[in-house]
C-alpha cells in the first residue's frame, strides 16, 4: 500500500463461534455482509478502525467478551457502487470454496 | 497473527508483574522464602544445569507458554539425581501443570494476575495430574534403573 | 505359507478413560476461551493439540486415523459426523488424516465425543508436537513384508500421547514407520522415518531425521544404521529430547529438526543423540516392552479363510472395466488367493481424498463384507480394502461401480494428490483443488489415461508442500503473482525406498489458464519421446533429463523475461 494512494479497505476478521468471514461496521459492530462493512478511505483512519478491531478481540469480562479472531485490513476495489476485492485469495475467502456449490455464500467469481 | 503496517496497533499489554502466587499440588501459597532459589533461564545447556545438581533449590524462567525447553530440561536435571526443589517460573496455562509436575518440577511460580484471568477453578482443575499417563504407564520414569 | 493376518487395536479401559478426560478437558479450554478466559493466543496452541484449526471460512477438525487403520464402526461413525456437523463429506490427507472443513467451534467437544464411541480422537493432528504416526497403507498384508509395523506404530502413539516433555516443541514433529522393503510410507521424508530391519536374525529399525517437504526438501538422514527392537522408544525420545533444547524457536521456517541437523552437522547430532540415549535408556523399566507385546496380542492372528477362485477367471476375461481395475487397483497379498484393493477417492472431475457420507458408509460395509472388518486410508489419498479373496473381487468391483468408487486409475495420471488449497486453508497462495479437477476430466475426456500408465501428479496451494509436489513425477506448486494464482511445475520427484529425488523446477510460472495446457503438452512431450509403452514417465524424464521438456514447453508457453 503506497501512503499517498490510500484505500479503499475493510476491517476483517473471523467469528470465533463459527468461523465466519466478518466485516466491521460503523456502528462498530460485526456483520457478514461486504456491503454494510465500513469502508476506510484515509490510512490513519485504517489504523484506528484495525485498533478497534483489535481491541474486541481482547476484551474480558464474563458478560462482555468478544468474538472477533485475527483482524486485520482488506483491500477493496469500488467502482460505481460494485465492491471487488483487490486479492483474488480475498474475493475466495468471502464467496467461499470453488469446489462445490455450499460455501457460506454461493460462488460468483470466476 | 497477520502483519499490519500500522503502529501501536496492538492491544496486548504485558501484566505488570506485582505479585505471585505459588501453585503446588495443595493449591495456591504465597512465597514463604523458605529457600533461596538459583535462576536459571530455559536457554541453559543441560551440561551447566547439570552443575547445579546437588544445589537445595532452583528455579527454571520459560520464556513465555510456548517455551517447551523447561520440561525437558527438568527431566534431565532429575535424572542428574537432583533432588531440591524445583520450581517453574513464567506466565504458564493452567493446562501446563500437569506437564510440568510429570518432567519433574515442584511448583509454579506465576504472577497472580495471571492467575486470576484464568480464574483458580482452571488452575485447581489441572492439579490431578496423576491419572491418565501414558508414559508412566509405558514404564519412562523419572529416576534411572540401576 | 502363512494364513494369517492382524487384528486390529482397539482401546484398553486405559485407552478410553484417557480420552474422556482428554475430551473434557477440551469442552473447558473450549468454555474458558468463549469466556474470554484465554485469549486467542493462548486458545490457538491448545486447540491445535486438538486438531481444530481455524481456517478461511470456518473451523476445520482434523480427526486422527491412527497409522492410517480404521475398521468398518469407525467409518461408519466418520459419516455421521459428516452429516450431523459438516456438509456430508469428508477430506482424507495425504497423512491418513480426516478433515472436517465446517464445523462451527461450540460442536467440537461434541465431535469428539462421538469419536471417543468408537475409539478415535484428534488429538494431536496439529500443533508442535509429535503428530500422528503414519505407516504403509499395505502393513499386515504386503508381500514384501519383513514385520508388521502397525504394533510398534501404536506404541508410539500411546508413548506421543499427551507426552509432558512434547507438547510445546519448536514445531510439529512427523515419525513415520514402516515394516516392509518397499517403502510405502516415505519415511525419509519425516523428521523421523523408521524402517524395520532383519540382521543376522534379530529385528530392528533403521532410523532416519530430518527428512521434510516443506519450502526446504531434505531427505532423511539415517543416523542409526540398526537399532535394536527393545531400544526403540529410549531412543526415539533422545531425538526429540535433543531437538527440543536445540531446535531454533525464533524463526518459525528454521524450527524443524532438519535446519537443526544442517546447522549442527549430522555427526555432531548423532553424537548429542546416542549420549542422550545412554542417559535415558536405564529410566524406562521394559513395561513398553511388556505393553508392546500386549499390542502384539491385540493384533493376533484372524485366520484367513481358504476359498476356491470362483467366476474370478471368466469375468476378468469378459470384462474389459473389470481387467482394468484388477490391473491399476489391485496387489497381491501375501497370503494366496487374497489381495489389497484400493478404492480410488479420484473419480474423474472430483475433489481428491473428498468422500460423501453415503460412499463412507458404503466402502465400510465392503470392509465388512469382503475385507475382514479393515481399512487404511493410504498417502495417495484413497481407500484400502487390504484383505479381500480373489472370488469376491467382482462382486466388490460392481458394488463400487454403483457407488461412483471404481475408478481404476490407481498410480494413474488422474490419482492425483492435492492438498486443499486456497478453497480451504488460509496459508494458501492459490487453489489446487480445481486444478486436479480439470486435469482428472481432462485426461479422462482425452481417453489417454491407460496408455500414459504411471504418472503422479501432486499440487500444493503454497510453499508449505502439503501435497508432496517435490515427490510428484509431475509437481505442481500453486503461488500468487500481483493477486493472482500462478502455478509452478517441477518434475521428476519420486519416494521409493532406493532412490528419493526432489523434483526439479522446470522454469518460470504458469496463470491458471495455461497449467492444465500446459501440463498436457509435457504429457504429449513424453509419448513422444518414450522408447516404448513400458517406459514411464519417469523413466523418460532420467534418461532424457529436464531439458527437452522445458524446451518444447517454453516454445509453445513463452514467458516474458521479466517473469523468469
Ligand atoms: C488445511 C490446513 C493445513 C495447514 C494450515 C497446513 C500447514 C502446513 C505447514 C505450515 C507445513 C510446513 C511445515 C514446515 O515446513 O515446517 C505443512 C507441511 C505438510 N503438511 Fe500441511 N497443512 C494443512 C493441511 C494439510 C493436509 C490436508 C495435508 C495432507 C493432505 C497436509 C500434510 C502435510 C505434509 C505431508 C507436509 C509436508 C511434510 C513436512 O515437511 O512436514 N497438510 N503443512
Ligand atoms: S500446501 Fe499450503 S495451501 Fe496446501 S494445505 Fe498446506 S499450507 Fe495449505
Amino acid at each position: 500500500m503506497k501512503s499517498d494512494e490510500f484505500g479503499p479497505v475493510v476491517v476483517s476478521a473471523n467469528d470465533l463461534l463459527t468461523g465466519n468471514v466478518i466485516f466491521l461496521t460503523e456502528k462498530p459492530d460485526w456483520t457478514t455482509n461486504i456491503h454494510e462493512a465500513y469502508v476506510i478511505n484515509d490510512k490513519a483512519e485504517s489504523c484506528r478502525w484495525l485498533l478497534e478491531g483489535e481491541v474486541q478481540q481482547s476484551l474480558f469480562s464474563d458478560n462482555l467478551f468478544s468474538h472477533v479472531v485475527d483482524p486485520y485490513l482488506v483491500e477493496l476495489k469500488i467502482d460505481k457502487e460494485v465492491i471487488s476485492f483487490c486479492a483474488f485469495k480475498e474475493a475466495l475467502r468471502y464467496y467461499g470454496p470453488s469446489n462445490y456449490f455450499h460455501g457460506k455464500r454461493d460462488w460468483e467469481i470466476v | 497473527m497477520r502483519e499490519n503496517n500500522c503502529a501501536n496497533s496492538t492491544t496486548k499489554n504485558k501484566t505488570r508483574r506485582e505479585s505471585c502466587l505459588i501453585i503446588t499440588d495443595s493449591g495456591f501459597e504465597t512465597e514463604d522464602y523458605r529457600v533461596d532459589f538459583i535462576d536459571v533461564t530455559t536457554d541453559i545447556v543441560p551440561q551447566a544445569l547439570s552443575k547445579l545438581r546437588d544445589s537445595r533449590a532452583v528455579r527454571i524462567n520459560f520464556a513465555n507458554f510456548k517455551d517447551g525447553r523447561g520440561f525437558t530440561l527438568a527431566r534431565l536435571f532429575r535424572l542428574e539425581g537432583f533432588k531440591g526443589v524445583l520450581r517453574a517460573k513464567g506466565d504458564l496455562l493452567p493446562d501446563q501443570y500437569s506437564m510440568l509436575r510429570r518432567s519433574g518440577f515442584d511448583e509454579l511460580e506465576i504472577a497472580d494476575m495471571v492467575v486470576e484471568r484464568h480464574s483458580k477453578a482452571a488452575w485447581l482443575a489441572g492439579i490431578n495430574w496423576h491419572s491418565h499417563h501414558y508414559q508412566k504407564r509405558l514404564g519412562s520414569s523419572l529416576i534411572r534403573e540401576p | 505359507m502363512e494364513s494369517e493376518i492382524g487384528k486390529l487395536y482397539s482401546y484398553s479401559g486405559f485407552d478410553s478413560e484417557f480420552i474422556k478426560e482428554r475430551t473434557r478437558q477440551f469442552r473447558e479450554q473450549v468454555n474458558r476461551r468463549i469466556k474470554g478466559f484465554l485469549t486467542e493466543e493462548e486458545f490457538t496452541p491448545l486447540r491445535l493439540l486438538n486438531g481444530l484449526y481455524l481456517q478461511t471460512h470456518s473451523y476445520m477438525l482434523r480427526v486422527a486415523i491412527p497409522y492410517g487403520v480404521l475398521n468398518s464402526e469407525q467409518l461408519t461413525q466418520l459419516a455421521f459426523i459428516a452429516d450431523q456437523w459438516d456438509k456430508g463429506y469428508g477430506h482424507f490427507t495425504t497423512r491418513q488424516n480426516i478433515q472436517f472443513n465446517w464445523p462451527n467451534l461450540v460442536d467440537i467437544p461434541e465431535i469428539l465425543d462421538s469419536l471417543a464411541g468408537v475409539g478415535m480422537h484428534a488429538v494431536q493432528t496439529s500443533g508442535n508436537t509429535i503428530r500422528n504416526i503414519t505407516s504403509d497403507p499395505f502393513a499386515g498384508a504386503a508381500v514384501d513384508e519383513i514385520e508388521n509395523p502397525l504394533p510398534y506404530a501404536e506404541l508410539l502413539r500411546q508413548w506421543s500421547t499427551d507426552h509432558q516433555e512434547f507438547q510445546f516443541l519448536p514445531r510439529k514433529f512427523k515419525i513415520a514407520i514402516t515394516g516392509s522393503l518397499n517403502d510405502r510410507a516415505a519415511t525419509r521424508f519425516h523428521d523421523i522415518g523408521l524402517r524395520i530391519m532383519l540382521k543376522n536374525g534379530q529385528l530392528g529399525f533403521e532410523v532416519s531425521v530430518g527428512g521434510g517437504l516443506g519450502r526446504t526438501p531434505v531427505i532423511g538422514t539415517v543416523i542409526r544404521e540398526f537399532l535394536p527392537k527393545e531400544d526403540f522408544l529410549p531412543y526415539v525420545e533422545s531425538v526429540i529430547s535433543v531437538w527440543n533444547l536445540l531446535g531454533r524457536r525464533d524463526n518459525k521456517y528454521k524450527a524443524r529438526i532438519k535446519i537443526t541437523l544442517r546447522e549442527l552437522g549430522s555427526k555432531e547430532f548423532q553424537a548429542l543423540v546416542e549420549k542422550r540415549f545412554d542417559e535415558i535408556r536405564n529410566t524406562f523399566n521394559g513395561a513398553d516392552s511388556k505393553t508392546l507385546e500386549d499390542i502384539k496380542l491385540q493384533f493376533s492372528s484372524v485366520q484367513l479363510i481358504e476359498m476356491p477362485l470362483g467366476n474370478y477367471q471368466n469375468r476378468h476375461k469378459e470384462n474389459q472395466g473389470f481387467r482394468n481395475w484388477v490391473k491399476n487397483n489391485v496387489t497381491e497379498h501375501k497370503i494366496t488367493g487374497y489381495t489389497i484393493v484400493t478404492v480410488s477417492l479420484k473419480t474423474h472431475g472430483n475433489t481428491p481424498g473428498d468422500a460423501t457420507s453415503e460412499q463412507m458408509r458404503m466402502v465400510a460395509n465392503l470392509a465388512k463384507q469382503y475385507s475382514y472388518d479393515e481399512l487404511r486410508i493410504s498417502k495417495e489419498q484413497n481407500i484400502v480394502l487390504p484383505h479381500v479373496h480373489r472370488s469376491a473381487l467382482f462382486d466388490l468391483y460392481s458394488m463400487l461401480l454403483k457407488a461412483g468408487l471404481a475408478s481404476a486409475n490407481v498410480g494413474l495420471i488422474s490419482d492425483i494428490v492435492a492438498c486443499p488449497g486456497l478453497d480451504y486453508c488460509k496459508l494458501a497462495t492459490a487453489r489446487s483443488i480445481p486444478l486436479a479437477k480439470e486435469l482428472g476430466v481432462r485426461f479422462r475426456d482425452l481417453d489417454l489415461e491407460q496408455k500414459i500408465g504411471i504418472l503422479k501428479i501432486k499440487i500444493s496451494g503454497c510453499i508449505n508442500a502439503c501435497g508432496h509436489h517435490h515427490l510428484g513425477h509431475i509437481g505442481i506448486l500453486g503461488l500468487e503473482r500481483a493477486g493472482k494464482e500462478s502455478y509452478q511445475v517441477v518434475l521428476g520427484g519420486e519416494e521409493s525406498t532406493e532412490t528419493s529425488n526432489i523434483g526439479k523446477n522446470l522454469g518460470p510460472g504458469f496463470s491458471k489458464t495455461e497449467i492444465v495446457p500446459v501440463i498436457e503438452k509435457l504429457v504429449n512431450i513424453y509419448l513422444a519421446l518414450r522408447l516404448d509403452d513400458a517406459e514411464t514417465f519417469l523413466e523418460t524424464y532420467k534418461r532424457v533429463g529436464i531439458t527437452p521438456f522445458s524446451k518444447e514447453i517454453y516454445q509453445e508457453f513463452p514467458r516474458r523475461k521479466k517473469n523468469a
